[in-house]
């Protein structure tokens, strides 16, 4: 991906663990996106409520609401209902998958199995700029 | 001489004779006649002349003398053949009531002399007759009651067997409970091992999820340069990191495979291209082991199959083939239509398999003592998921060995119909 390929894009990274958020954050100041950052549910309305992000990735081991959950209210409010979802989770359990899928998740990323590269391809290719 | 008349017929038989009397000679003559053996209170002639006698116990005995007493009365007055007639006609009577023959060799034997010998002897016969059925039926009556007596001695050990079947069974029905509780326990330990697994898998991805990333954006200069030996170490760090979420990864799998929960996302796949993938992916592996690694790819008719799953299970018979290779050795992949089925083989010049391990190759956990001198990394879990893998795509895998020559393993997939 280019340099500041994904400027003017808005992506809400949803992580409880402060430590892999850096590291995603780092990576992606070189791409220049609008990030958002939220480390639970509660959080993830808050930003919900004023912004309009292009996309949404979504770790599933949350405290509070879990990201199946927060998944399924973006799915049901029709305000947040088009943007996309991109799972990303250490889980990858043939049930977490499919349910993943059910809910309406586009993609559904293991973290162990995948470097910030990886990630960063797979978020590209959502926002269609790959 | 009628000693053998029983009590009850003496009565029947002298009532009878008594009967005729008063009826042929008058109930006076009669009452004469008896008088004799009687007290007058025993004997009474009623309102229409009948003459009752009560012919008390002490008197029973007595029976014999007083009929002939009474017989020579009749014989006299009515006649000899009349007479017969007579005690005929009582002999009848008593048939009647006692076929057994009972008290009829007496009458017989009250016949006047001179009665014809051939009806005496048919009487007689009758009689012996009427006395053999009795006794047959006597015998009869023995054998049903030995009969009986061994039924209830069967019936007595029957019930005694079917007390102990009884028994057993609760014993049986107990133990079966027993185990029930026991298998259900054991269900759900295991199925709480199942889940300690999963938990401690994905606990144990989250820091190593983090090193990789640290150590990719180390690599990709994004947090500034290192130098070439930092880098190399870093590389080394990487590669340990990574061997260290397969281990992880195959651990899930395997806990996955027993639980029969391994997933699967079936499409059209060219498995020229998953090998292609896969031997690349290992290139860089099979040139640090100073092995060659050949693979010349043909196109192939496509089968169905989870890519990401035939992609593992491709990459680990390849990765074992080089981990088991000495330097200098050749590695040799091919593919190939085979009928209806696509072929792919791992032919390698490696340590082999020792033949007294075979049997063992497919089970989880298992390495041959050969290969754990040989190789510290591995898990003995990777051969157990693929052989899964393959059959879950319908297809076989199977091998051939000879310890220090090397191993071929081979896979066949069915082809997309």
């Amino acid at each position: 991906m280019k340099e500041k390929a994904l400027e003017g894009k808005k992506i809400l990274w949803v992580e409880d663990d402060m430590f892999l958020s850096d590291l995603m954050a780092k990576k992606l100041t070189k791409y220049a996106p609008t990030l958002f950052h939220a480390k639970n549910g509660d959080e993830v309305f808050s930003v919900l409520e004023k912004e309009k992000p292009d996309l949404i990735v979504l770790d599933v081991l949350l405290p509070g609401l879990n990201g199946f959950e927060i998944l399924k209210k973006v799915k049901s409010d029709d305000a947040t209902k088009a943007i996309p979802v991109v799972l990303l989770s250490n889980l990858n359990q043939k049930s977490d998958i499919e349910k993943g899928a059910e809910l309406g998740a586009k993609k559904f990323l293991v973290k162990a199995l995948l470097t910030p590269d990886d990630i960063l391809e797979e978020v590209g290719k959502v926002l269609g700029v790959l | 001489m009628n000693s053998d008349i029983p009590p009850r017929l003496a009565h029947e038989f002298g009532d009878a004779v008594v009967a005729l009397a008063a009826d042929q000679i008058g109930a006076r003559r009669a009452r004469e006649v008896l008088s004799r053996f009687y007290t007058e209170d025993d004997l009474q002639i009623d309102r229409k002349g009948r003459l009752t006698c009560n012919l008390p116990a002490p008197h029973e005995q007595h029976v014999g003398i007083i009929v002939r007493a009474l017989i020579g009365q009749l014989e006299d007055s009515i006649g000899r053949k009349k007479l017969t007639q007579q005690l005929l006609r009582i002999f009848t009577d008593l048939e009647k009531l006692h076929p057994d023959g009972q008290g009829m060799a007496s009458v017989v034997a009250l016949l006047p002399n001179g009665y014809l010998e051939e009806e005496r002897l048919r009487l007689l016969s009758k009689v012996d007759l009427a006395r053999r059925v009795k006794d047959q039926t006597w015998e009869l009556e023995k054998l049903n009651d030995e009969l009986e007596f061994r039924v209830a001695q069967r019936t007595e050990s029957l019930q005694k067997l079917l007390d102990e079947k009884v028994k057993t069974e609760k014993v049986l029905k107990a133990q079966s409970e027993e185990l029930q509780k026991a298998n259900t326990e054991l269900r759900g330990l295991d199925q709480a091992k199942s889940d300690f697994i999963s938990v401690v898998a994905h606990q144990l991805r989250t820091p190593l999820a983090a090193l990789k990333w640290t150590l990719s954006l180390f690599n990709s200069g994004d947090v500034g340069e290192f130098s070439d030996e930092q880098k190399q170490y870093m590389k080394k760090m990487a590669e340990t990191n990574d061997h260290m979420i397969k281990l992880v990864n195959d651990l899930l799998d395997a806990n996955s495979v027993e639980a029969g929960q391994l997933s699967y996302y079936f499409g059209t796949v060219q498995v020229e291209e998953v090998i292609e993938d896969a031997v690349e992916e290992l290139a860089a592996f099979a040139k640090t082991k100073e092995v060659a690694l050949a693979y010349t790819k043909l196109p192939l008719q496509a089968v169905t199959a989870d890519a990401e799953r035939l992609h593992a299970a491709l990459q680990n018979l390849i990765d074992n083939a080089i981990k088991y290779s000495r330097p200098g050795g050749t590695i040799a992949v091919t593919a190939e239509i085979a009928g209806l089925m696509l072929r792919v083989s791992v032919a390698d010049q490696g340590i082999g398999i020792p033949d007294e391990q075979k049997s063992h190759v497919f089970e989880r956990f298992f390495r041959a003592r050969n290969a754990i001198k040989a190789e510290n990394g591995g898990t003995g879990l990777g051969l157990f998921i693929v052989k899964k893998i393959i059959e879950d795509h319908g297809g076989t895998i199977r091998f051939v060995t000879r310890e220090n020559s090397g191993t071929t393993f081979t896979v066949e997939l069915p082809l997309k119909k």
